[in-house]
């Protein structure tokens, strides 16, 4: 599982002046499933480009199986894509479409046939080889899309948010079935979402991006429970932010925010008594204790629910925001009613307040 | 609402029929025994027979369908690649050179007969062949360039790239992907080429030297001087022509689809 | 750290040249040159009998304002504006109807319209010679009804030539309508008449707006020609009536006064770009209008 077999080293690239990728670096081991995970405009398409070769970086290197590809065209590299609107060639039939990379390939037609065949039959979908692309549904296309690209046996497979026009019921379906897929053909999987959702579910591990560099690489737990900064705590599982000062006592570190002291756990370097430190707490954390207990004072805002949960938004004396959730909808506290909040130390994490860059 | 269609398909219908009148009229006479358009003598195949042992008819026909198909081929060739370059490239002037590409169909035809006529005695080339295919692959580009470019415009970037990524050069992705999907444009900016190449008497009249006549000059000054029905037999074989192409390149349409999927079947 | 995009962006830059260089090349030559003689021709002077004197003047284009030569360009765009508004009229529905049939009859209507298209224009204008001339078709046909006691004698008047004009150009504007309004989001209407807007509304401020890209296509097509397609004028009006082509084609042809033929084209061809300026410039407008 160790081999590496992908590396991208230090890539830069500018479309004309926006830098959107600020020397980014990455090894992919075989077998792996690798997300990379930002909002639009983070430079995760690109990223994906340089990699299939049909965008060059202006410096780094691209290295694939120990090879340098960096100046290498597309189709010289063992790198297939899933495209975000599957790009199914219109004027082919579904079994034309599966075979067009083995045909270039100058295998016989026999051996298209089987392959084809196979590829459809691994993507559920068997006996599709004479219909034509404008016949199907959005899903079977995407079945299609990705029989078309594995049927290459390529060494990296490339999905750019390959679920994205698909409904919620079969995004989740398609999860499923790509985290199968991805298993048992063992390819290695760089898969790009901005939906944190579906990294966590799927990945091995994820990058998550912002304004062209990686923020924080690691396995979803890692990210999920370590942020390494605000963008990471926020983005990823949409935590609460809290800047304040450190504060030492017996031994141990709390956060002073708000006009009140709540404990913290320092998950890098500790700092010091009255340092500012930054703490990620995501909103099931959020326990409410009694008016006098220990903890910081807020007013509710607003009530809503949503997905089987309450959201209670409250507002802090320094104005900030802070949005708790709980499950069911008995709730006693109203809209105006003061309160105090904390959490358990475990559940509240230091994290750095700027980004990678 | 119901009523609506019955009004429309009458204004269609009513419209057809306008439309095919003047021809059916021409396919009529055209067999008329009497000299005199008016008087109907009886069924006869006469002017046929004189069509064709007239021989000023039959070179203008070959002139014709010379001229047709070089024009149109010539223009067929510059404009798709006009139309690709102009697509793929981001030359600073190509806005520029999209609209001047076009000014053939903006500039009236007469302006166009006028700066051939003038240009090529300028720089004295012989009137005839040379002149009437330059001057008609310069007014069929517009047509094969627009069409193709509204084809590539409409095509997503990304089927070419997917191409390239399953491993097809530069120039297997185009002749694998791109020109198939950008065929039926250059087909139809060629055939509507071809039409009005065979169609064009303006131009021509000013750019078609002695020797050489074109059956629409040949027809026009028929028609300002004197008429026999020999024309209405020309234009009624020229109908069944213009028929023939029509049904042609519909039924080449259908054979290119059954094709594709026939192909498809053997896999 | 190696760096090979440049040759990358240098191999697709020269592939695109060496498919423009074929157009670039023609257009030039070709059309460029030529209009731009056009331009040094119509300052030239004639020479005393046939040919062209290398001796600038201004007196071709001081000959325009000759009250002949005015109101034949006056009468030219008179005419071409009549045409155009009837083609609008007629062309317009014929194209909207077709859109709105049912694929099957569309693909047969939309046939039967482009054959007479591709059919020589000179075979269609004779036909309405023979129907419009003094005791021909039309004649007989109106007089066994009763309706007239005497010939029309339509051949060789205006109004034979305005409807062979509509004849030879509204298939192109039946087209262009024809694919913007097949284009057309019908949902759009929908939600007008959701909104409240009843179907003469609906189409004014929807449909009509949707499809303005296909009318002005068809507009041009028709407006261009119409300035000057000094066949049908010559064929149908005989020669009472002399539309600006008919004039330089005189001049080519049979005067041989090149420069003042090209002094003319130079006009006609000001007043053509002004025309395509404007209604761009007036339909811009009307669409900012509506969105107001």
């Amino acid at each position: 599982m160790s081999e590496t077999i992908l590396e991208l080293q230090n890539i830069r690239k500018k479309f004309q002046e926006t830098e959107v990728l600020r020397g980014i670096s990455l090894k992919a081991d075989a077998g792996e499933f690798i997300t990379l995970l930002g909002s639009s405009g983070c430079g995760k398409t690109t990223t994906l480009r340089i990699i299939s070769g049909l965008e060059t970086a202006d410096s780094g290197r691209v290295i694939l199986e120990g090879k340098d590809v960096t100046g290498e065209v597309p189709e010289k590299r063992s790198v297939n894509t899933v495209f975000q609107n599957y790009a199914l060639f219109p004027h082919m039939n579904v079994g034309a479409n599966i075979g067009y990379g083995l045909k270039i390939r100058k295998r016989k037609k026999a051996e298209i046939r089987q392959a084809v065949h196979d590829a459809l039959e691994l993507v559920q979908l068997p006996g599709f080889e004479n219909r034509m692309p404008a016949e199907m549904s959005g899903g079977q296309r995407q079945r299609v899309a990705i029989a078309r690209a594995i049927v290459n046996e390529p060494k990296v497979l490339l999905l750019d948010e390959p679920l994205g026009a698909l409904d919620l019921q079969l995004r989740r379906q398609m999860q499923i079935e790509l985290k199968r897929l991805q298993k048992q053909l063992g390819i290695t999987f760089i898969y790009i979402t901005h939906d944190q959702e579906e990294a966590l579910n799927m990945s091995d591990r994820i990058a998550v991006m912002k304004n062209g560099v990686f923020q924080q690489i690691g396995t979803p737990s890692e990210i999920y429970d370590r942020p390494k900064n605000s963008y990471v705590a926020s983005f990823v599982g949409s935590a609460n932010i809290l800047r304040g000062q450190a504060l030492r006592k017996d031994g141990e570190l709390w956060i002073r925010y708000a006009g009140g002291v709540a404990p913290v756990t320092a998950l890098r370097a500790v700092p010091k008594d009255g340092e500012s430190v930054t703490a990620a707490v995501r909103s099931e954390y959020i326990e409410f204790v009694e008016e006098d207990g220990e903890g910081i004072p807020a007013r509710v805002k607003e009530k809503s629910f949503a997905a089987g949960m309450l959201r209670i938004a409250l507002e802090t004396e320094n104005g900030d925001e802070i949005i708790a959730s709980r499950h069911g909808i008995d709730f006693s506290l109203a809209p105006g009613d003061r309160t105090v909040f904390s959490f358990s130390r475990e559940h509240a994490v230091t994290v750095e307040d700027r980004d990678e860059e | 609402m119901r009523r609506k269609p019955v009004f429309s398909t009458l204004y269609l219908i009513l419209g057809l029929l306008l439309m095919y009148l003047p021809i059916v009229i021409v396919m009529i006479y055209s067999v008329n025994e009497s000299k005199i358009s008016s008087v109907w003598d009886g069924f006869s195949l006469r002017w046929y027979e004189e069509l064709f042992r007239d021989r000023a008819f039959g070179g203008a026909l070959v002139n014709s369908l010379i001229l047709g198909v070089l024009s149109s081929a010539a223009a067929a060739v510059i404009g798709t690649l006009g139309a690709i370059g102009t697509a793929r490239s981001s030359f600073f002037g190509k806005g520029v050179m999209a609209y001047i590409a076009t000014l053939p169909m903006l500039t009236p035809e007469i302006i166009l007969g006028m700066i051939f006529l003038a240009f090529f005695s300028l720089i004295s080339l012989p009137f005839g062949m040379t002149t009437l295919v330059i001057s008609h692959t310069a007014f069929c580009i517009p047509y094969v360039f627009m069409q193709v470019r509204a084809r590539l415009s409409g095509m997503d970037p990304a089927y070419e790239e997917a191409a390239r990524d399953l491993g097809a050069g530069r120039l297997r992705a185009f002749f694998d992907i791109t020109l198939p999907l950008i065929l039926p444009g250059i087909v139809s900016g060629m055939l509507l080429s071809f039409a009005m190449s065979m169609d064009d008497v303006v131009i021509s009249v000013f750019v078609t030297g002695v020797d050489v006549n074109t059956l629409p000059v040949l027809i026009y000054t028929q028609l300002k001087t004197g008429v026999t029905p020999k024309v209405n037999a020309l234009c009624t074989l020229m109908f069944a022509a213009t028929l023939l192409l029509v049904l042609l390149s519909a039924l080449l349409g259908r054979i290119g689809n059954t094709k594709k999927s026939a192909k498809g079947s053997t896999k | 750290m190696r760096n090979r995009k440049n040759p990358m962006k240098l191999r697709e830059h020269t592939a695109n040249t060496v498919m423009l260089a074929p157009m670039y090349l023609f257009t030039i030559v070709f059309l460029i040159g030529p209009f731009v003689y056009m331009l040094v021709l119509s300052f030239l002077s004639r020479a005393e009998t046939w040919g062209v004197v290398n001796e600038f003047t201004l007196r071709n284009y001081r000959r325009i304002f000759e009250p002949v030569y005015l109101s034949t360009f006056w009468e030219s765009v008179k005419l071409a504006f009549l045409v155009t508004g009837l083609v609008i009229l007629t062309g317009y529905p014929f194209g909207y109807f077709m859109a709105k049939l049912a694929p099957r009859k569309r693909g047969i209507v939309l046939m039967l319209v482009i054959i007479p298209f591709w059919t020589s224009s000179l075979m269609r204008l004779y036909g309405w010679i023979v129907i419009f001339r003094a005791n021909g078709l039309l004649d007989k046909f109106l007089m066994d009804l009763h309706l007239i006691r005497e010939p029309l004698k339509l051949l060789y008047t205006y109004p034979a030539v305005v409807v062979g004009m509509i004849y030879a150009l509204v298939p192109f504007m039946i087209l262009s309508v024809y694919s913007s309004v097949e284009k057309m989001d019908w949902t759009l209407v929908e939600a007008a008449r959701d909104l409240g807007a009843g179907p003469v509304k609906a189409f004014l401020t929807v449909t009509l707006r949707c499809t303005m890209p296909g009318l002005m296509t068809g507009v041009i097509l028709t407006f261009v020609p119409s300035m000057a397609l000094f066949f049908i004028a010559d064929i149908l009006g005989g020669n009472k009536i002399a539309l600006i082509g008919n004039v330089i084609q005189d001049q080519l042809m049979k005067v041989h006064d090149w420069p003042f033929a090209a002094a003319l084209s130079v006009v006609l061809m000001l007043m053509t770009t002004l025309m395509i300026f404007l209604y761009r410039k007036i339909t811009g407008s009307r669409d900012m209008e509506g969105i107001v």
